[in-house]
Parts: C-alpha cells; structure tokens; sequence
C-alpha cells in the first residue's frame, strides 16, 4: 500500500465554558461519534473557537473576560433566550445538533490562515503578532490565502474523514483572524456567514471564488441523476457514505444517511475512484426499512448551498447572461439570502452575475450561492438573450418603482420590523 | 386611496384564500361566507359570496388592504371592482381539484390585463393530498401564457409560506427594492 507522505494535522479545539459536566460529555461524544473528531474539546487556553454557556452563573464576566483574552477568537453563544443584541453566533436552547453543526462548519470555512502548527507555543506566537482585521470578501468566498491554504493543506485535514473520503483537500485548518460571525445575517434566511454587503466582485481569475462540483458529493448525485433519468431506472451511488438511490419516475432520492454526517461530507472532497454509480434493477428498491425519501430538487439544491459556501462551479462566466428557465420553489427549498430578489431580477430578464451584484446591491457569495444552486437543478443556463425575446423593461440600480417606498413597508411590516 | 393600497387574493372554492388573508391581517378578516346552497356544499359548509378582508397596518399611517375575490364563477363581477387599484394579484389554487391546470387558465384569462399592469405570484395548495400536478408542470402549463411567473408550495395555514409568496411578488414588481439590514 503506498503510504502518502502527511504532514500531522488535528482536528480544531473547542473551549466549552460555563457549561456542566454532563453537557460536556454530551458535546464530546458529539464530536466524536457524529462528528468523527472533526472536533475536539480542548482547554481554553489552545481552542480554535469557544462556546460559552449564557445561562451559567457569572455568565456575562466569564464572557467579558474571554473576549479580553481572546479577542479575535470565534465564538458561539447559547442559552435559553435569544440576547437582546444581536451581537455574535448564537444558537437556542436546546441545542440542535445540526445547527451547531452547521455554525463550526462557517466558522471553519471562515478561517483565513492556513494552520500549518498546531503547537499552543506557535499559537501564542500567530496572537501575538495580531491578525488581521475580519474580511468578508475574503473569507465567503474563500480567500487566495485561503485558496493556498486548501491547496498546501491537502492532506492536512480531518484524518478520520480523510480516511473515509479518500482525499482531504479543500479543507483549510486555519486560525480566524475573526470577529463572531452571525449565523443567521439580516432576516436569518440564509447559512453563509457574513453581515457587511459588499458587492465586489471578485476576478473570474481568482479561484478563490470557484470550485468543482465533480470533486464533491454535490457532482456525484448530480452525475448519478442524470444516468437515472437517461435510463429511467433507479440508481445508486455507493462511497463513503452509506447507500444513497435516485429514483427517477418520481424525481426523488432516498437517502439512509443523517443530516449531520451528509453535512460534513458536503464540504468533503470524494474522489471519483471512490464512487460506484450503478443503474438498480427493478425489485433492488425499496429497501425493507430505513432511510428516507425526498424530492431530489430539495435535496440537491441545500446540498449544492452547503457545498459551494458562496462559490461557483468553475467555468462559470461571471459576465455571461443567466437565463432562469423558471422560479425555483423557494418556499419549500433551503433559504439562501436574497434568494427571492435575485429570482426576481433572473425571472425577468438575463442578467450576468456581476450585474446582478450591482443592481440588487447584493454581496457576490449570496448571488455565487444561489447560481450554484439553481444550476444544480437545472433552472439556470448561460446563454445570450435571443433578440427576439421580449418581456419587461429591463431593471437598472438606479430604476425605482414608483410605489417602492410602499413595498418596503409591507416587507417591513411582513418580517415583523415595526411591529 | 392615497393612503391605502389592495392586494387581490384569487383563485377557486377552498383554495386557502380566506385562509391565506387570516395570516396576514391584523383583524379578524372580514368575511361574507354564506351557507352553501349549490354544489359548493359538497367541497365545503359555507362559501365566499362576496368577498374577503383584511388589513395590515404599515408605517407612516398607510393601510395595506387585502381582498379575496370569491370563488364561484358566478360572482366574477366583482372581480374588476376588487382589482382596480390592486399592487398585485395572488392567485393560490388547489391541487386536489379535478383539473388545477384549467383552474389556472380560468382565473389568468380573467385577471390577464390586471397581472399585466402589475405582477402575479401562484401559491399550490393541497400538495400534501395531491402531490401532482408537480410545480415545474405549472411552470411547464405557464409557458403558453408568457408568463414567467413565481409558483409555490404553500400552506395557507402557514404564515411564513404565505409571506414567501408576497415577498415574491414585491420583488417580481421591483426586483431592486432595497432591503434594510
């Protein structure tokens, strides 16, 4: 067997505070059952991020004095009942396992440095000399450095999913130079991280901003569905993961594996060689118990959001028209922020990526999200607009309808904001 | 009206309609049922002969009047009264109906110059009872009429589909509406 050269990595720490033994326990068999040791509960002193248990007595100072030692450290807020400001990652108790999940999952994607030491001496060295300041355009969509990192890193991660994947790359270990990251920005509809709009967009040179869906879980049920529509048979996708079929006829997918482990492969790097595609014969479904069955569009497209975290495929034009075939069902498909405008605005007529962030003023990582997605399943094509089409006056930044100031407020009114 | 401003609700007997205005208004709509004397009976005890209200109160003193055409083909006289004015029509139809494609038809062809002055947005009820015809043959069936509209699964039960699919038809008229933080 060859043995591949690996430099030694470890998965990141978590600093529990405030919280009781049992809790702890919990959160530890967590990380290491479900999680695989993708985590790790660790001192205070060494954790990558800290969780601060708000209902513990002396709360707030355990708080106030953890920001002081480690300003620029992420960190995630639970309790009860929701803090008045709005100030930092917080999750309500009880605390689900996905969203926790899903938090250090952001978290993790926002990491900007590669951690190539792992020593808490270099720690203190990398705090002492001070991070840079948080960076939404670079950390959603990644980075160059975080680009680098994923590249120099690719075999530096989890080893227990490296195992089951086959590969480890594109999953950068660095330290955030991070402030706490909101799960939930603005309307708490979306998973990427972020709170500032900013509507850069980046180079189309720049691979920070893209990645390849064959490489990932994402291009394999993708690649699976289409053989199954093309020989309107079932089929399943056999890897490191347990047995996921595609049924064709009614556009569904049964799927045995939990959210959380199907969370964590999203984001993992699977090698062709470690997939079997494999056309079912009739009476090989449905299995006699297990699993769970739901429409293949649901599936794909939060699929596709959690693998892309705020990038395109690559070979995406950025300045390309994109033609949206039809409305995505956005009311039973997984939120991505601005998802409706963004529909809105592709609905009406072909518009390309960057102008997109310029007339809906809307960060690149919401709009690269909601392309990755709608392409996914389908309702999303490059092409130029035929000269003949014709449909509503095209949309400009500066074009105000003229009862704006009326649909604010019933959006206002809508989401609860003055009530 | 300077101040007040409708939004038309739409679409056949039982569809959610009355429903779908209840999660939005802030009183108690104002309804016009009256007990079914005719076929209607067998779908549901009472029927909207008239209509539906009710109102959401906005900021600055405006009012957001919303309206639920009824249901029976017979009243469609009224439907011009309602929709003059009107930002914009929801039209929710119900999936377990013998034929949801011809429902739709029916009630585009009626309201086809009002969606055309303003925009439409189509809730799919009943799609936990009838999971077909499926949304993309809506979309297919739309193709026909030109019209590139957003079709939903929504449960007029449900405050936040019904929300969703306001939202959609606010940014269908004005897909740059800024959107405070």
């Amino acid at each position: 067997m060859q043995n591949r050269a690996r430099p030694a990595t470890r998965p990141l720490r978590i600093s529990i505070i405030g919280m009781e033994q049992r809790a702890r326990d919990t959160l530890h068999l967590f990380f290491r059952n479900i999680c695989q040791d993708s985590y790790v509960l660790a001192d205070e002193a060494i954790a990558d991020i800290s969780i601060i248990d708000m209902d513990a007595v002396h709360a707030e100072r355990s708080r106030e004095e953890h920001d002081r030692k480690y300003p620029d450290r992420p960190t995630i807020l639970i309790s009860l009942l929701k803090p008045e400001t709005g100030d930092g990652t917080f999750l309500q108790k009880p605390l689900q396992s996905e969203e926790l999940l899903s938090a250090l999952e952001q978290m993790r994607a926002n990491f900007q440095k590669p951690e190539q030491t792992s020593t808490p001496d270099t720690a203190q060295k990398e705090k002492a000399k001070g991070s840079a300041p948080y960076n939404e355009e670079d950390a959603v969509p990644p980075s160059e450095t975080e680009d680098k990192a994923q590249k120099e890193t690719a075999s530096d991660a989890d080893p227990a999913l490296a195992k089951r994947t086959g590969s480890t790359a594109d999953r950068p270990h660095s330290r955030s130079s991070g402030k706490i990251i909101p799960l939930f920005p603005d309307t708490g509809q979306s998973i990427q991280s972020g709170n500032k709009e900013a509507i850069e967009i980046p180079s189309a040179k720049k691979s920070k901003s893209v990645y390849t869906p064959e490489n990932y879980l994402q291009g394999h049920i993708q690649k699976a569905y289409q053989l199954a529509r093309r020989k309107n048979r079932n089929v399943s996708i056999e890897g490191p993961w347990r047995p996921i079929i595609i049924l064709p006829e009614t556009k569904e997918i049964w799927v045995e594996q939990s959210h959380a482990h199907l969370y964590a492969l999203s984001v993992m790097p699977v090698q062709p060689e470690d997939v079997t595609i494999q056309v079912l014969d009739a009476g090989e479904f449905p299995p006699e118990q297990g699993g769970a069955i739901q429409p293949i569009e649901f599936f794909l497209w939060k699929l596709t959001v959690r693998t892309a975290r705020g990038r395109i495929p690559e070979n995406t034009d950025l300045h390309a028209p994109n033609y949206l075939s039809h409305w995505p069902n956005l009311s039973r498909l997984m939120p991505i922020h601005h998802g409706l405008r963004i529909a809105a605005l592709w609905a009406r007529q072909p518009v390309s990526l960057t102008e997109t962030a310029t007339i809906l003023n809307v960060a690149p990582k919401y709009i690269f999200s909601f392309y990755s997605a709608a392409s996914a399943i389908g309702l999303v094509r490059q092409e130029i607009k035929n000269s003949g089409d014709e449909g509503p006056p095209p949309v400009s930044s500066q074009q105000e309808h003229e009862h704006r100031g009326l649909f604010r407020k019933i959006l206002a009114r809508l989401r609860g904001r003055n009530q | 009206m300077d101040n007040n401003y409708k939004l038309i609700f739409t679409g056949p007997v039982g569809a959610g309609k009355t429903t779908a205005i209840r999660s939005l208004s802030d009183m108690e709509p104002v309804t016009t049922d009256a007990v079914a004397s005719d076929m209607t009976q067998n779908i549901k005890e009472t029927t909207t002969v008239a209509l539906d209200y009710g109102c959401m109160q906005l900021e600055g003193g405006e009012r957001l009047h919303i309206y639920g055409t009824p249901g029976q083909e017979r009243f469609n006289f009224m439907w011009d009264i309602l929709a003059k004015g009107g930002i914009g029509l929801i039209l929710l139809l119900d999936n377990t109906r013998s034929d949801p494609f011809q429902d739709m038809h029916f009630f585009l062809n009626s309201f086809r110059e009002f969606i055309d002055s303003t925009h439409l947005a189509i809730g799919i009820t009943q799609t936990d009872r009838s999971a077909t015809p499926r949304i993309e043959q809506y979309h297919e069936e739309l193709k026909s009429t030109g019209l590139k509209v957003p079709v939903f699964e929504i449960d007029a039960r449900q405050r936040r589909d019904v929300v969703v699919l306001v939202e959609a038809l606010l940014f269908s008229l004005a897909p740059n509406l800024k959107v405070s933080a």
